[in-house]
């Protein structure tokens, strides 16, 4: 099991498939009252102006073809594709862009990272420019250098203040860093922006599931608990909200709920994640 | 320049001397101390499972002289499994110096080993030391001077021919004699090798998923010399067969008797809640100690116990595979281990590393636990670019600041960054000087010895426990030990088994902070259920028999 499946990112749903514009002012969770005041560390800093983008090369007719390969989940046929604009074209921040974007889907972070740092650097304009630092920022969480990955979150929210994902990003980093306000108010944001149209349900659902897990961090297993429930309800092909709940409810003296919780949860592993074989070690 | 100001800039120099968190300095002695020894463990790079998991090291006081010494069991190859270079045995002569004995010692034991579990099974005052092997395992009874003699068979022990990994003894059904567990990996035969798998796009070491698990052993000493196997009736068999890689003993639930835990790799761990009358039943998943915060099965290789909070409850501390973090499970008034990790900072720094064994101790003497994991990937082709992690890696020290662990990152220690294959480790004070000090080994690199160079100070206190009363064990296996020190309780606990396929030593050692506060005393509950106080001197190690006489050693 490899933490890396805790979060997804939804990039495909939050910008390619929907668009968070989408769902804007549709969220009904509201932070809670005693966290009121915003942490300067889930705000962007000051940020120096940035000079203005350089027009986008001619785009490249194969990119829309790496776009499509990358919406499809064939991560390795867009790298393949994107090696050749990128041969071609090697000063395309938009290929560089979807060769990050298709590197990291393969979870594989530290080749990603420059990719994508450098896709940023050229200052072009493109039509994902400002989804470079919300994928930065998870290659960087997933790499451990949180405060990188602050740092391309908040620029993301930023440039983009309804980006959820980013928001849910600089949740999990307060969680990381045991910043429990800092994470309610972030995750709660993340909520906020997520709303309630069903198309929605699997990211409304993690971010709730990490509020519950925030509960837990503040002994409030009844609070989790309920946040867990209706992760599980939300999207019950979330099979690590199911090993939650399965734990609150056996730290509740509710031995039967936690097993129900823990065979659902193996259950919907099997049914959604590979099958147990030499392939899928570790 | 007036008095006022001199008095508020000496305030202000005391408050940065008092808010700098003691350093903790450590320095790698490998050459001066004697230890020459490369572990042997198949080829490099490695190919199949069984080069991957290194052996372990057993911490024994073989000669009753008050230092430890130290047997490694070492491996073999794929080409010979049976016959490799065989176990190297080091007597600590003092000063951090270390002679090679074992020509004298009488253990010529050349099979394919890796876990130690070591214990006075026959109660005659000397440790003795078992083998966990791929293949029948090995006893070896100590007969002093620094001889031992191979009594497997008259033991009625090595009659399995498993994949034994770690191993542990304590007393598990109350009767003052040493039992032991052995924890099992998977079937796998050298002679028939097993064909790769594959792991981000690479062809990499197949297993253990997809190969079949092995159960576990529980024997139970028969006080006379002769154990008896009761892995089945005892209920440890119950759950279905896992990837046993490591196993600690120690009472979890709070009701004086110890229980197991067992850290299984690419599973659930198992928590076999003693019963009584050697049953067992499994309550992992129902006290929260089988998966993390998100119900994941981890690839536990390591196990630490301490007590992170300070609440006198044995927390655990389990080390796991890369692209996953090490877990902190801190135990609950209503006996649950909720997963803390995130609250004390040991996840992010872990993600990267594959870590194996693992301890909780004081470092720098400043009356909290630190963190001790040694790291390596299990693929040779492991490399940040293609796994985030690379094949080489360096330790994980995490040096206890407030509530939360902090990586140390010190350039002028170069022991801190570098990078091997290690697996094993084991901690205690080997020079005699108080602070606790590591040995590491790896795959088919040198073992490493590291000293603790915190500075001579009388901030420290080592005890150990002499059970007279009942000699069969005697040095306390399954104690609890707390110490009340200037207005600080702190809580130890004296365990079967250990970081990983090694063993805790029968001692335990406190830090008390820079300016230890008087009275010190200590509260042994024995494994008996029985407490004795005693007062203790900073600066000793001290041994407390039964009935509260401690005596400065």
């Amino acid at each position: 099991m490899h933490l890396s499946m805790r979060i997804q990112t939804s990039w495909l749903t939050a910008s390619f498939v929907c668009g968070n514009s989408l769902l804007q002012g549709c969220g009904g969770y509201s932070a809670p009252a005693e966290v009121e005041a915003v942490s300067e560390q889930l705000t962007a800093p000051p940020p120096p102006p940035p000079p203005p983008p350089l027009a986008e090369p001619a785009n490249h007719q194969n990119l829309s073809v790496a776009a499509k390969l990358l919406r499809s989940g064939q991560f390795i046929d867009a790298q393949i594709v994107l090696q050749s604009i990128l041969a071609e074209q090697p000063d395309c921040a938009r290929g560089e862009f979807l060769m990050g974007v298709a590197v990291m889907k393969q979870k594989r972070y530290a080749q990603a990272r420059p990719i994508l740092e450098s896709s940023l650097a050229r200052n072009q304009d493109f039509a994902e420019r400002k989804q470079v630092d919300h994928f930065l920022g998870w290659s960087c969480y997933y790499l451990g250098d949180l405060e990188a990955a602050k740092r391309h979150f908040q620029s993301h929210v930023g440039a983009n203040p309804t980006a959820d994902d980013s928001y849910f990003g600089l949740g999990v980093i307060a969680i990381d860093e045991d910043r429990v306000g800092d994470a309610e108010i972030a995750l709660g944001r993340a909520i906020e922006l997520i709303g309630e149209h069903p198309v929605r349900s699997r990211d409304r659902a993690k971010a709730l599931a990490r509020l519950g897990d925030v509960a837990i961090r503040k002994d409030k297993r009844e609070e989790a608990l309920a946040l867990y429930e209706e992760a599980a309800q939300l999207w019950p092909e979330h099979y690590e909200v199911w090993g939650k709940l399965a734990r609150v409810y056996d730290a509740s003296g509710r031995s039967a709920d936690g097993e129900t919780a823990r065979a659902k949860q193996q259950e919907v592993m099997q049914r959604t994640t590979r099958p147990e074989s030499p392939e899928s070690v570790p | 320049m007036t008095i006022a100001s001199i008095v508020v800039g000496l305030g202000a120099v005391l408050l940065a001397i008092a808010s700098e968190p003691p350093a903790i300095q450590m320095r790698d002695v490998t050459a001066a101390s004697g230890i020459d020894f490369t572990t042997t463990s198949g080829a490099t790079p490695s190919s199949q499972i069984l080069e991957v998991k290194g052996g372990g090291i057993a911490i024994i006081d073989m000669d009753r002289d008050g230092d430890f010494d130290l047997f490694f069991p070492n491996g073999s190859t794929l080409a010979a499994p049976t016959r490799g270079p065989g176990g190297r045995l080091y007597e600590n002569i003092g000063g951090m110096k270390f002679r090679d004995v074992t020509a004298a010692s009488g253990i010529d034991h050349h099979a394919w080993s890796f876990g130690c579990a070591v214990g006075d099974y026959d109660a005659d005052g000397r440790d003795d030391m078992y083998i966990a092997c791929a293949g029948a395992d090995r006893l070896f009874r100590n007969l002093g001077g620094g001889r031992f003699v191979d009594v497997t068979a008259t033991a009625g022990l090595g009659n399995e021919t498993m994949w034994g990994t770690s191993a542990a003894f304590a007393d598990l059904d109350g009767d003052h004699d040493l039992d032991l567990y052995v924890a099992n990996y998977v079937e796998c035969d050298p002679a028939k090798p097993i064909p790769p798998a594959h792991f981000r796009g690479f062809e990499v070491i197949n297993g253990p998923r997809g190969l079949p698990a092995q159960p576990d052993l529980l024997y139970e000493n028969l006080g006379n010399g002769t154990f008896v196997d009761r892995s089945e009736s005892s209920g440890i068999r119950a759950p279905a067969a896992s990837f046993g890689l490591n196993v600690v003993i120690l009472d979890l639930t709070g009701d004086g008797r110890p229980d197991i835990y067992v850290g299984n790799d690419s599973r659930c761990n198992f928590l076999f809640e003693n019963l009584g009358g050697m049953r067992f039943r499994d309550i992992a998943a129902k006290t929260g100690s089988a998966t993390n915060l998100d119900g994941a099965e981890q690839a536990t290789m390591g196990i630490a116990v301490g007590d992170v909070n300070g609440d006198g409850r044995p927390d655990l501390f389990t080390t796991n595979f890369s692209d996953d973090t090490n877990t902190l499970f801190v135990a609950t008034p209503n006996g649950f281990f909720d997963d803390r990790t995130a609250q004390y900072g040991i996840g992010v720094p872990s993600r990267s590393l594959c870590g194996w064994a693992t301890a909780l101790i004081d470092l720098d003497h400043d009356a909290d636990e630190d963190l001790f994991v040694v790291n390596g990937h299990v693929y040779p082709q492991a490399t940040l670019a293609t796994m985030n992690s690379q094949y080489m890696q360096p330790l994980l020290v995490m040096s206890r600041q407030g509530d939360r662990f902090v990586p140390v990152k010190d350039d002028s220690q170069p022991w801190l960054k570098s990078v091997q294959r290690d697996r094993s480790a084991v901690f205690a004070d080997l020079d005699g000087d108080g602070d606790q000090d590591a040995v590491v080994s790896g795959l088919n690199q040198p073992v490493r010895v590291l000293e603790n160079t915190h500075p001579p100070s009388n901030d420290w206190i080592v005890i150990e426990l002499d059970d007279r009363d009942h000699a069969a064990n005697r040095y306390g296996v399954g104690a609890r030990i707390t110490l009340k020190s200037g207005g600080i309780t702190q809580t130890r606990w004296i365990v079967g088994g250990g970081p990983f396929q090694s063993n805790q030593p029968a001692q335990v050692h406190f830090g008390l902070g820079a300016r230890p506060i008087a009275p010190h005393e200590v509260t042994v509950r024995w494994p008996d259920g029985v407490e004795t106080t005693s007062a203790v001197t900073p600066g000793t190690k001290q041994v407390i028999g039964r009935g509260a006489t401690a005596a400065a050693k």
